[in-house]
């Protein structure tokens, strides 16, 4: 799933280590979800919702073709 | 609090087994085999111990231990490794059957044809869990 994560984290200013502790996530889960290879549950997309103050589906995009493969 | 007062009786059984060890006269087998038990025993005792104690304590520990994504990861690792402990113990009982080793070869049978009824009962746990 593509997401805007990085962009975000850039924009505040932060580090991943940075954005991984204030989530109580580990860095290496903050630079899967930038890249793409981990998709976060649930909790953790509101979490970094509501850090950023960003809409989920402003962070996330959910494009139905690519997640039918 | 509560898990890691369980587990301090771990050391306690420990204690029990070398007290046996080196007061009851056993035979060779039965020696070596409380010896084994009171190793695992205090082994996995204190891996738990030092584990609840570091969650407690510990921030980055904690959140490494909790980090869905250690922990996917660990589920994945677990199921892979779950099927190549199998397949080994497959390979071990042909050799055994192979030498005329009936026995192991029956104990080590048995252990493949519960995997999938074992699977099958803690699958089924989880279901009525989640």
């Amino acid at each position: 799933m593509e997401n805007k994560l990085e962009e975000l984290r850039k924009k505040k200013g932060i580090t991943q280590e940075e954005l991984a502790s204030a989530l109580e996530v580990s860095r290496q889960t903050i630079g899967s979800l930038e890249n793409g290879r981990y998709n976060p549950s649930i909790i953790l997309a509101f979490k970094i919702s509501r850090y950023f103050g960003v809409p989920i589906e402003e962070i996330f995009i959910y494009q139905e073709d690519e997640n039918e493969e | 609090m509560k898990n890691n007062k369980i587990w301090y009786l771990g050391y306690l059984i420990s204690l029990v087994l070398l007290i046996v060890i080196f007061t009851l006269d056993l035979n060779r087998s039965t020696q070596t085999a409380v010896t084994i038990l009171f190793s695992f025993v205090l082994a996995i005792t204190h891996v738990n111990i030092i584990h609840n104690k570091m969650i407690a304590k510990d921030k980055e520990y904690n959140i490494l231990s909790k980090d869905e994504r250690n922990e996917m990861i660990r589920d994945k690792v677990n199921a892979m490794n779950s099927v190549v402990l199998i397949s080994f113990i497959g390979i071990i009982t042909v050799v055994f059957i192979v030498y005329e080793w009936y026995i192991p070869a029956i104990i080590t049978g048995s252990m493949i044809i519960m995997d999938p009824i074992i699977m099958i009962f803690i699958s089924r746990f989880y279901e009525k869990r989640f």
